[in-house]
C-alpha cells in the first residue's frame, strides 16, 4: 500500500509538473494560431459587418482580452453571420469595452492596445480579419498575449501593411479612441463584456446562438 | 500478492466496488459532457453560477493541446473498468490500482482547483463536481483498503 501511495504521488506530481512546465513562459510570437472562422469580408465596412439597410443592428461591446468575448466571436458569431448577416437581416457593429487591462494598472494595457490594433486594421479595411486573428491568439488575460511584438506579429499574419500599422499604433490616436468609447459604454450602462445591444435592447452575459437569434428575429419583426 | 483474491467487506451492505463504480460512472458523465461540449465548440451550461466559460477558454483548460476534460474521461473509464473488474474478481491489486489512480487524479484536480480559484479567478461548477467526486472515490478506496483483509490474512481464497 505504501509503495502504491508513493508511486501514485510521484506520478501525480510528475503530471502536475508537466502541466506547469508546458504553460511556462509567455505566449510565443512565432507560434500564432490561424482563426477557425471565415468572415464574409465583402460585407465588411470598418468595424461593421453587414448590409447598411439591414433592419436589425447588433452592437457587440467586447474586449479582446475577455474569454467570454472570445467564445462569442469564435462560437456564436459565425452562426449569427450565416443566419442573419449574410441574408441581410442584421448587421454587426463592434464596440470597444476595453476593461480587462485596467485592473493591472500597467502602463501597457493589453485590452486597449489590442483594440487599437484592430482599429488600425479597420483603416486598412481589415478589421474583421484582425478581429478573428486576435481572438484566435488569445492566451490569457494580462499575461503578454497582446504585448506589442506579438500584436505586431498578429497584424502581419492578418495581412496588414506593416508600415501603416506601425505608424497608426505609434500615434496613440486609436488608443485614445478606444478609451473614449469604453468610457461612453460605461456611462451608457455597459458594465460587463460581452454585452449586446440589439436594436436598442441590452443583452449581457453568456448568450447562446438560439437566444441571440430569437432576439434578432423579434427585433426584425418589430422593425417591420 | 497483488493477484490474490480477497473477498471484499461490504460497504453500505453491498460490494464496495459497486459504490466506486457508481461514482466513477457519475464522474464519466460529467467529464463526458464537458468533452462533448468542447468537441462541438459549445459552452458548458453553468446556470446561475458563472465561470464555466472563463475556465473553458483559459489557457489552463488544455494540456499539450488536449482538453483537460478528455483526460477526465480517460481516467473515469479506467477507474470504472478497475472497479467493475474488482467487483467481478475480488483481485486485491485492482483495489490498489483504483486507489493509486484516483490519488493521481486527486493531485491533478487539486492543482486545477488552485488554478481556478487563484489564477483564472473563476470556478467551473462541472469541474468542481468532478473534483469532489474523485476525492470521494479516493477516500472510499482508502477506507475500503483499510477495512479490507490483506492478502495472507484469513479471508483470502
Amino acid at each position: 500500500m505504501v509503495l502504491f501511495t508513493v508511486a501514485a504521488l510521484a506520478i501525480g506530481l510528475a503530471v502536475v509538473g508537466y502541466a506547469v512546465l508546458q504553460r511556462g513562459g509567455s505566449a510565443p510570437v512565432d507560434d500564432l494560431s490561424p482563426p477557425g472562422v471565415a468572415i464574409p469580408t465583402e460585407l465588411a465596412d470598418g468595424r461593421t459587418l453587414g448590409r447598411a439597410d439591414a433592419p436589425v443592428t447588433v452592437e457587440i461591446w467586447s474586449d479582446f482580452q475577455c474569454p467570454a468575448c472570445g467564445l462569442l466571436a469564435e462560437r456564436v458569431e459565425p452562426s449569427l453571420i450565416a443566419e442573419h448577416v449574410t441574408p441581410g437581416t442584421a448587421r454587426i457593429v463592434y464596440r470597444d469595452a476595453a476593461f480587462q487591462g485596467i485592473r493591472t494598472g500597467a502602463t501597457y494595457d493589453e485590452s486597449v492596445e489590442s483594440a487599437a490594433a484592430a482599429r488600425c486594421a479597420a483603416d486598412e479595411g481589415k478589421f474583421w480579419q484582425m478581429h478573428a486573428w486576435i481572438f484566435a491568439n488569445w492566451d490569457g488575460e494580462n499575461q503578454g498575449a497582446y504585448r506589442a511584438d506579438r500584436l505586431r506579429a498578429i497584424a502581419q499574419a492578418a495581412g496588414l501593411d506593416m508600415a501603416a500599422y506601425d505608424a497608426c499604433m505609434a500615434t496613440g490616436d486609436k488608443q485614445v479612441a478606444v478609451r473614449a468609447e469604453t468610457a461612453d459604454g460605461v456611462s451608457g450602462g455597459i458594465n460587463a463584456t460581452p454585452t449586446l445591444i440589439i436594436n436598442g435592447s441590452l443583452y449581457s452575459g453568456p448568450l447562446s446562438v438560439p437566444e441571440i437569434s430569437r432576439a434578432i428575429s423579434d427585433a426584425a419583426q418589430a422593425a417591420g | 500478492m497483488l493477484t490474490r483474491r480477497v473477498p471484499a467487506r461490504p460497504l453500505l451492505g453491498i460490494h464496495p466496488a459497486i459504490v466506486l463504480a457508481v461514482l466513477d460512472f457519475i464522474g464519466l458523465l460529467v467529464a463526458g459532457y464537458l468533452s462533448v461540449v468542447e468537441a462541438f465548440g459549445g459552452i458548458p451550461v453553468c446556470g446561475p453560477i458563472k465561470g464555466c466559460e472563463e475556465v473553458a477558454l483559459s489557457e489552463y483548460a488544455r494540456i499539450g493541446g488536449v482538453p483537460v476534460a478528455f483526460f477526465g474521461v480517460l481516467l473515469s473509464v479506467a477507474l470504472l473498468g478497475l472497479a467493475l473488474a474488482w467487483w467481478k474478481t475480488d483481485i486485491y491489486g485492482l483495489l490498489l490500482a483504483h486507489y493509486g489512480l484516483s490519488l493521481i487524479g486527486v493531485l491533478f484536480d487539486g492543482y486545477f482547483l488552485y488554478l481556478q480559484v487563484f489564477v483564472i479567478g473563476a470556478v467551473c461548477i462541472w469541474c468542481v463536481t468532478y473534483e469532489v467526486s474523485l476525492l470521494v472515490r479516493f477516500l472510499i478506496a482508502f477506507v475500503v483498503w483499510y477495512r479490507q483483509p490483506k492478502p495472507g490474512e484469513s479471508d483470502e481464497y
